[in-house]
């Protein structure tokens, strides 16, 4: 599993291509949404955003975030917190 | 999702020889590589069937081959020479498939008899279809609420599939049909009969040959409906300005090389896509739209002399038109800018762009 992030972002948090990190939804309804196993990937993406598949990051998304009218899943917009989980090999960080 | 695979940079184009050398690969994997190629000349053609990939249409004309890469898969996976009998699910418990990678989960073929969960030896074992039909049945008919029950399938099963769905379900009491379609689509249905009346789009693939401008808004051609690619193509070859708006850089909207060309693949000369590519936020479309609006406004209130807009057709085919205007004068351009995560110019560029277009 991957997760596009722009290298800018990949920098302003320490990452490194290749690590791993764990996606948790930021929420304030007291459940813990989160998704472990993501692999860092450098990708040509505004800064702010990130990007995975379908469905690998379906565990993220809360029910009851949908849109207005159509009840359609928000799965374009979900705030997470990125945390890293193991470094990658062959990283000196 | 090939978990621990390599994730390399692709710098060259979408299709060529990339993905005709994948197709063989596909079939072989499959163990279809003779049958696969005989079904593949009858995909999408008149006479023959939708591929089940993507909803790009069958086209009046079709080109010799009328499949690409991802069609191919898909045809490959339905038609897949490799099966998984009870045996299989002997030897694994449910706890260590869990484990195994989708690919390789994928791989194990195709499912021959019905399998019922056992939580004593965490494996699937096999019951026989009558078995099978007679326990979903006294199932079903337990439930007291006959309106609680929702049959679900995917917006990619056959007409005729779909058609006995909707029947059982009916049958039984309800007419709960939702399908992975509703979950792309749904919002068309609702937003586009407030603004044109109508729940679907309204453009044919005629249309594509004639228009005056192509917009994207999150679409990757590349990766959900590569034949579209042929379309843009020659609407590139045209001259049309194609702008796309999408967070992600999607090779297909940059540059493709037909894989059916004969002067295009020898010489690896690609053709560009889009004129304008624009890396609008995520979930920031809607600023972005609102920002050309508000451009395309400011533009034909500038121009005194040659109206930009054609107030004839609004004033006879739209209503509450100057509500609207009015409610993009309070629109700040700080504020969408911020939400866009683009610039203003980059909003009337487009404007800028595309004027010729919209007024004609």
């Amino acid at each position: 599993m991957v997760v596009l992030m722009n290298r800018d972002d990949v920098d302003r948090l320490r990452l490194k291509a290749g690590d791993e990190v764990t996606l948790r939804t930021s929420s304030n309804d007291g459940i813990c949404r989160e998704m472990p196993g993501f692999c860092v990937t450098p990708y040509d993406i505004p800064t702010g955003c990130i990007a995975t598949y379908y469905p690998e990051a379906n565990a993220l998304l809360p029910l009851g975030h949908y849109a207005e009218g159509s009840k359609t899943p928000a799965a374009k917009s979900i705030p997470v917190v990125v945390e890293r989980t193991s470094v990658s090999p062959g990283s000196s960080n | 999702m090939s978990g621990n695979g390599a994730f390399k940079a692709y710098c060259g184009p979408s299709g060529g020889w990339g993905s005709v050398r994948s197709l063989g690969n596909i079939l072989s994997r499959e163990g279809v590589l003779a049958s696969g190629s005989l079904a593949l000349t009858r995909q999408n053609k008149v006479d023959g069937f939708q591929c089940v990939s993507c909803a790009w249409s069958k086209p009046a004309h079709t080109l010799p081959f009328e499949f690409c890469e991802n069609g191919a898969k898909a045809t490959a996976w339905e038609i897949a020479a490799h099966r998984c009998p009870p045996g299989f699910f002997a030897k694994h418990t449910v706890t260590e498939l869990l484990t195994w990678k989708d690919y390789d989960l994928e791989r194990t073929g195709r499912l021959t008899h019905p399998l019922r969960h056992d939580p004593a030896s965490d494996k699937y074992l096999a019951v026989q279809w009558q078995d099978a039909f007679a326990e979903i049945g006294r199932e079903l008919r337990a439930i007291e609420d006959k309106k609680s029950v929702v049959f679900y399938s995917s917006g990619r099963c056959s007409n005729e599939a779909s058609y006995l769905y909707g029947l059982f379900a009916r049958l039984y009491g309800n007419n709960n049909l939702p399908d992975s379609s509703n979950m792309c689509h749904e919002t068309t249905s609702v937003a586009l009969p407030e603004s044109i009346g109508v729940p679907v789009g309204t453009v044919t693939l005629d249309d594509f040959a004639k228009t005056d401008c192509i917009m994207f808004f999150g679409q990757n051609p590349g990766s959900n409906s590569p034949r579209m690619l042929h379309a843009l193509q020659h609407a590139s070859e045209r001259g049309v300005p194609i702008i796309a708006y999408n967070p992600l850089r999607e090779r297909g909207l940059e540059r493709f090389i037909n894989p059916q060309s004969a002067s295009q693949m020898p010489s690896g000369q690609s053709t560009r896509i889009a004129s304008q590519y624009h890396q609008v936020k995520a979930a920031g479309d809607l600023a972005a739209l609102t920002g050309i609006c508000k451009a395309l406004v400011e533009m034909d209130r500038a121009s005194a002399a040659t109206a930009v807009l054609d107030h004839a057709f609004i004033a006879e085919h739209t209503e509450g038109f100057d509500r609207f205007r009015d409610w993009l004068d309070t629109q700040t351009w700080d504020e969408l800018e911020r939400r866009a995560g683009l610039a203003r110019a980059t909003m009337e560029a487009t404007v800028a762009f595309t004027a010729p277009a919209w007024s004609c």
